[in-house]
């Protein structure tokens, strides 16, 4: 493939364009777009089975969040030329007529395509490329990238001859990565090939929970994409970028406040770090929504907002700032109906017009079940007049994944920065200064009362605990972790914060952890909202616990290196099994012995008094009243609601989290009976009612709450914890509330993970 | 001291609002639902939430679009008394129609998984209903039910079934469940049946624990093309070595080019430098395009 590095796309984008009269899918008849061609994607919706029952399939199952697995025969990938409603219809893969397509990329020579193709019904979707100029036989050459037992979709190309896509292969010690949530689809995770190669250089990227989809090339030559950020309460589609080889996945935009739940789509437009896309929600959507511009440049930097500047060295993403503005504001950005339609896939024309997919009317997986499936063709919009122009519109199909096909820069190759070879090598993590933080927030419980986070770090932070998330691919035969929102959770460590903030550590590269810098209490003074992960050998260390990042980061103390670096990064890189038995607290399995042996003796049935939570079916009327211990400590079991879910769980479980999770809304529901505090707050031990009676004695001989008003106990009452033990009934408060863990579900490791380069045995 | 503010939290769980739809869900979107554009769109196009009657009146209707949208709708509609409508759904022709009642029946928190209910009745269906179709849509319930009790039944009726569309219906349930039967699936391979055994491959590709890598090379022998291509899928994904020869055999000389093509795909994976002169010729001669795709990544990755 032959690559242009000094052609820019706006030089061959000749705006030459007078536009449609009114919005809607009246065709204008002048309909130049100055490009001599474009490439799109058709996908069938409908099929007639042969007695003649008619199927119509939008979303590729019921319930499906993200759109990667949905096959129906009779797809193409087609070149359009001229790029107008008039033009010639190039069928680039006539020889699959049974195939269905996911996804396409023009290459930056503008010769070939990649696409992503499944021929068949038993087959999987897969990497290919063709090239755009037809053989000698009239034939455009198609060739196979990739191969295996799983799906390969999204492709992009990214400078250096290489292409980025998404996958659902296996790999890793978890195996089959499975979001909990609704129908607990296979997650999608990044992996790059090259050009030549294929799967001959196939590099899986570390992992996420939830779905990583829709990567797109940045100017500055890395991976931008869209990832599904499920933790805890959090639950949304955010752009996050990485380099070529896996590492250094930062967040873009969507961390900080967003004017939708989703950003889907995402390309980048002929300006760094200026993007369009779609703004809607997630689900049942099938990705389709308002156009919307997302701007992430850090405005207090010239250099940063002059698009032609070496912008080497600048800080130019400021994903604390980021502005968004909604091109199509008629367009709902939830998943409400629209008046106007809804778009999916744009691409910048380079003249501030965007090439995309649009379909009028409502459009969500619904519209499946009422054969009008929603009817995409490609459109030109113009922000300036809110307008679509037709460029191709078939009926009986979906027309989408729409790019110019025109030489456009090549930005500058990235190469393998720190990976290791060695799947075994670890990812190190860690802060030059712990407390350096841009979060305007304040921490309270034990020793802070309001206090500002980057204070309270300064003050208290003595270890950064790194918590390892697993989704119910751990756990068999459950769907929820407890009554609580969180994920599963595993301690990997807890790594020492020196006198000068910095901390290191070094964990198991691909898996996802999230951070808690914990006080000499071991309570967490903040517990991080996302999921970071690394590649083997990266080097992933932070200026603080956010930092600002458009800002400088230095050591507390002006040395270099840190006081972590000088004494080596931990380890906690234990063996699975290992952190299963050891860095997990699943309740029957860690917590419940301590309390029956310890507590129950005197917070039980007979001991505790109830209050009654009644909960009325909206539909049927009928009520069903639950009774809820203030305090039962045993196992005994309470049946409670929670999450649609009636269960019994031990009473001590439902007695320290119940409070607390009546809070996530449980419908029409009246409460009688004495409350008890929130005995445990998920992730928020610190602010839990349970901790604070028992109250914890540190190192040095200080208390976190008043010893005068807080006696330890139930050492009062004479019962002695152990250290140990009262560690263990807290944890599991700051771990996020979870009932259950790998270690009480049966997990069995994947025993095939390519990556670690196992055997079958 | 930490101040506990009972009043609010006591008002934060009066909730009196009687909507038809429960907030049970708390991972909802944070703006759901945005704007509201109900003068606008024509009525029969805005969203609703089905009513318990409306969801009966759906399944006795039978029409699949329509029942699909009123469980699409009605996944937070508790109703007790539409579930001996939905039930019969699980055994409907329609494939996602099967499908989404499974999944409105998972959703219930009452009704369904209790002594007596729809649940053990779903098993009982596949343990002993005199109709093999019943018995394999009961198999695949069972898998979208995702509740543990599921793999032993589902282990039972893969290796004992006396239908093989039950017990390919019960394989691909144990893929659903993460299991594999104790044993069940790698039996599977070995079934007369080329459905059984697509199934087992299908999902013993997608546990943890499968370790049956013996009863998977078999299967390169086997006369159905799309058996030998799942084979030869998984012993790819596998890493497994040991069957090289025949692995390399199938890419050399298999009639059917899609098999020829993930065998080379296979040796690219297994790295053995003795492939490396059959995969050059392969390279070079194949009638196939992909193919000769395949081989070259093949060669590529020795």
């Amino acid at each position: 493939m032959k690559r242009i590095t000094t052609l820019s796309a706006l030089a061959l984008l000749v705006a030459s364009v007078s536009f449609g009269g009114a919005c809607g899918k009246s065709a204008s008849e002048d309909t130049g777009i100055g490009v001599s061609s474009i490439i799109f994607i058709k996908r069938q919706h409908t099929t007639t089975d042969p007695q003649g029952a008619t199927q119509v399939d939008v979303a590729g199952g019921n319930g499906q969040v993200l759109d990667y697995e949905r096959y129906v025969p009779g797809g193409s990938l087609n070149l359009l030329a001229p790029a107008r409603p008039d033009g010639t219809l190039h069928n680039l893969t006539a020889d699959f007529p049974q195939a269905d397509f996911n996804g396409a990329d023009v290459s930056f020579d503008a010769q070939q395509v990649v696409f992503s193709m499944k021929t068949s019904g038993s087959d999987h979707y897969h990497i290919y490329t063709v090239q755009l100029s037809a053989g000698g036989d009239g034939k455009y050459e198609v060739h196979q990238k990739t191969a295996g037992d799983y799906d390969d979709i999204n492709p992009v190309y990214l400078p250096g001859g290489r292409i980025v896509f998404v996958t659902n292969q296996m790999y890793t010690a978890m195996g089959t990565r499975a979001d909990e949530y609704e129908h607990g689809r296979v997650v999608t995770q990044l992996a790059t090939i090259s050009v030549d190669g294929g799967d001959a250089d196939r590099h899986l990227f570390s992992q996420n929970l939830s779905h990583t989809v829709a990567p797109f090339l940045r100017a500055d030559g890395r991976i931008g994409y869209s990832r599904w950020e499920h933790l805890g309460g959090v639950n949304d589609v955010k752009i996050f970028t990485a380099n070529p080889d896996g590492t250094q996945m930062l967040a873009v935009s969507g961390q900080h406040g967003k004017p939708s739940n989703a950003l889907f789509s995402v390309r980048e437009t002929g300006t760094p770090n200026v993007m369009v896309g779609i703004a809607t929600t997630r689900s049942r959507t099938i990705h389709a929504g308002a156009l919307i511009q997302i701007d992430a440049r850090n405005a207090a930097d010239p250099v940063c907002m002059d698009a032609h500047a070496d912008q080497t060295g600048h800080a130019c993403i400021d994903e604390e700032n980021v502005q968004y503005n909604i091109l199509t504001p008629d367009v709902p950005t939830g998943n409400g109906p629209s008046p106007v339609g809804r778009y999916r896939e744009p691409s910048s024309l380079g003249d501030g017009r965007i090439l995309t997919s649009w379909a009028d009317g409502p459009v969500n997986d619904l519209s499946e079940q009422s054969i009008t499936p929603p009817d995409f063709g490609v459109y030109v919009y113009d922000p300036s007049t809110g307008k679509n122009q037709l460029i191709y519109n078939d009926r009986t199909t979906w027309e989408l994944n729409a790019l110019a096909v025109a030489p456009r820069k090549e930005p500058p190759v990235i190469g393998d920065l720190q990976r290791a070879p060695d799947a075994t090598q670890p990812t190190r993590i860690g802060s030059i200064d712990v407390s350096n933080t841009s979060l305007k927030e304040t921490v309270d419980g034990a020793q802070f009362k309001a206090t500002p986070l980057g204070d309270a770090l300064k003050q208290g932070a003595v270890a950064v605990r790194v918590i390892e998330g697993f989704s119910s691919e751990a756990a068999k035969g459950v769907t929820m972790f407890g009554l609580t929102m969180h994920e599963g959770a595993a301690i990997l460590g807890e790594a020492k914060v020196y006198n000068d903030g910095s901390w290191l550590a070094d964990i198991p590269a691909y898996i996802p952890v999230h951070l808690q810098p914990i006080d000499k209490f071991g309570l967490s003074i903040r517990s991080q909202g996302l999921w970071m992960q690394g590649m083997p050998g990266e080097d992933r260390r932070c200026v603080g616990c956010h930092e600002s990042r458009t800002g400088q980061g230095v050591p507390r103390f002006g040395q270099n290196p840190t006081v972590a670096e000088q004494n080596k990064a931990t380890p906690f890189l234990q063996a699975i099994d290992v952190r299963v038995k050891d860095g997990e607290y699943g309740w029957d399995t860690r917590v419940q012995p301590i309390l029956t042996a310890k507590c129950a003796q005197c917070h039980n049935s007979t001991t505790t008094t109830y209050y009654q939570l009644t909960r009325t079916d909206p539909v049927s009327g009928v009520a069903t009243t639950y009774n809820i211990p203030y305090l039962d400590l045993s196992d005994t079991p309470v049946t409670v609601y929670y999450d649609r879910q009636v269960k019994a769980w031990p009473a001590s479980y439902v007695s320290i989290f119940y409070p607390a999770a009546m809070e996530m809304g449980m419908g029409n529901t009246k409460v009688t009976g004495k409350l008890p505090p929130k005995w445990g707050i998920p992730t928020n031990a610190r602010g839990s009612a349970l901790p604070e009676k028992l109250n914890i004695k540190a190192a040095d001989g200080t208390y976190a709450w008043d010893i005068g008003s807080h006696a330890m106990h139930p050492d009062d009452k004479g019962v002695t914890l152990t250290d140990e033990e009262r560690r263990t009934l807290i944890i599991p408060i700051d771990l996020g509330g979870q009932f259950y863990a790998r270690q009480n579900t049966g997990f069995v490791p994947f025993n095939n993970d390519p990556v670690a380069g196992q055997k079958y045995n | 001291m930490r101040a506990i503010n009972l009043k609010a939290f006591a008002l934060g769980i009066f909730v009196t609002a009687a909507g038809l739809v429960s907030a049970g869900d708390a991972r909802s979107d944070n703006n759901a639902v945005r704007g509201i554009y109900g003068k606008q769109i024509p009525d029969d196009q805005i969203e609703f939430v089905s009513s318990g009657d409306h969801i009966k009146a759906a399944a006795a209707n039978g029409a699949p679009m329509l029942i699909w949208e009123a469980l699409e709708h009605g996944e937070k509609v508790e109703c007790l008394d539409c579930i001996p409508s939905i039930e019969p759904l699980l055994y409907d022709g329609n494939s996602r129609t099967r499908e989404i009642a499974a999944w409105w029946l998972r959703r219930r928190m009452l009704g369904v998984f209790g002594s007596g209910e729809v649940y053990e009745r779903t098993l009982g269906t596949l343990a002993s209903d005199a109709s093999p179709l019943k018995r394999a849509y009961a198999a695949y319930a069972i898998g979208e039910f995702l509740a543990t009790p599921g793999i032993a039944a589902c282990a039972k009726a893969t290796t004992t079934d006396t239908d093989p569309m039950v017990r390919a219906a019960a394989a691909t349930a144990l893929g659903r469940l993460n299991d594999d039967g104790g044993g069940a699936l790698a039996k599977a391979m070995s079934d007369s049946d080329g459905r059984v055994k697509v199934a087992a491959l299908g999902s013993a590709g997608r546990i943890n624990s499968f370790t049956g890598v013996a009863s998977i090379a078999a299967l390169t022998g086997d006369g159905d093309a799309s058996v030998r291509r799942r084979a030869l899928e998984l012993l790819d994904a596998m890493h497994a070595k040991d069957s090289v020869a025949s692995v390399l055999s199938l890419a050399k000389n298999d009639p059917d080019a899609t098999v020829r093509a993930a065998a080379c795909h296979a040796l690219g994976a297994f790295r053995d430098a003795s492939t490396r002169v059959p995969l050059q010729a392969i390279a070079d001669t194949d009638a196939s395009s992909l193919v000769r795709d395949m081989a070259k990544i093949a060669l590529r990755s020795l």
